[in-house]
């Protein structure tokens, strides 16, 4: 292992370090700083100031989210070309550019068919 | 300018782990949260393997994308309340010969596999990749959009069907 490969590497573990100590000084923070009076209406679960639904907190929910995740997953994929493109940019000059653009447009047109489709609505 | 053998051997005994529970989880949630956990580790092999952008994208498509469609699939499929158990059938019979066979294969073909290291580029750099995708192999990848496209087209197509029935 090389000295600046395994320095590279160093920012990740700190980013990940500074990530989870970001949680945890948060919630100390909150736990040394916080009154504590607690009372039954205080300690209910609420949700947009409304009482929750009484029942099983893993409830199916609705199948119209799927449509959405089909498509991020697909969006995620293209996204995935753009980072060895972004990577190299500046030496691909103008024809890296069109190329992404062309790559782009056609998912574009995707979007543009679940738009007119109606897909995107919801009903 | 790659990471020593021993730190791939740990990460990959680490993987095992969360590979087992998945399989072992009797919650169908818990099985799908080890899987998550096991797609993480293998992106931290392909770290240790230098295969850098592969590790970008197992985080990205495996972690952030596939996880959360399975995890939707098994909050649609769940029935009402309870939780959801995998469905063991007593054929650990059947799949003690199954797993020793397969074990069999594997060993042969591992075994008889040559890992031609000489062969493999000598910087696989996330640029060369690029470089060559880019240059060499752009219209490949200007047909890989077109198959994304099918897809959206498709995905669109089976969720309105869903919806008018």
């Amino acid at each position: 292992m090389t000295p600046d490969f395994a320095q590279s590497y160093v920012y990740v573990v700190a980013l990940a370090i500074v990530g989870v100590g970001f949680v945890f000084a948060t919630l100390g923070i909150s736990r040394l700083l916080q009154l504590r009076h607690p009372y039954a209406e205080k300690l209910s679960p609420y949700e947009c100031g409304v009482e929750p639904l009484i029942g099983d907190s893993w409830s199916p929910f609705s199948v119209r989210y799927y449509i959405y995740a089909l498509l991020f997953v697909i969006f995620d994929v293209e996204a995935v070309f753009v980072y060895p493109w972004a990577l190299i940019f500046r030496s691909l000059g103008k024809t890296g550019f069109a190329e992404m653009m062309i790559f782009i447009a056609v998912l574009l047109f995707g979007l543009l068919y679940a738009w007119a489709k109606g897909a995107l609505e919801w009903q | 300018m790659h990471f020593s053998t021993p730190i791939f051997y740990l990460v990959s005994a680490l993987v095992i782990i969360p590979a087992v529970l998945m399989v072992a989880m009797r919650n169908l949630i818990y099985s799908a949260i080890a899987m998550i956990a096991c797609f993480i580790g293998v992106a931290a092999v392909f770290v240790t393997l230098n295969a850098e952008l592969l590790a970008a994208s197992q985080l990205l498509i495996y972690v952030g994308a596939i996880s959360i469609l399975i995890l939707f699939a098994i909050m649609l499929t769940r029935r009402r309340s309870g939780a959801i158990c995998l469905f063991f059938h007593r054929q650990s019979w059947a799949a003690l010969p199954a797993g020793a066979a397969l074990a069999v294969v594997l060993g042969i073909v591992l075994g008889s596999a040559r890992f031609s290291a000489g062969s493999a580029p000598k910087n696989p750099s996330t640029a060369n990749l690029a470089s060559l995708l880019f240059n060499q192999y752009a219209f490949p990848f200007e047909l890989a959009s077109l198959v994304l496209l099918v897809a959206i087209v498709g995905a669109v197509l089976l969720a309105m069907r869903e919806r008018r029935s």
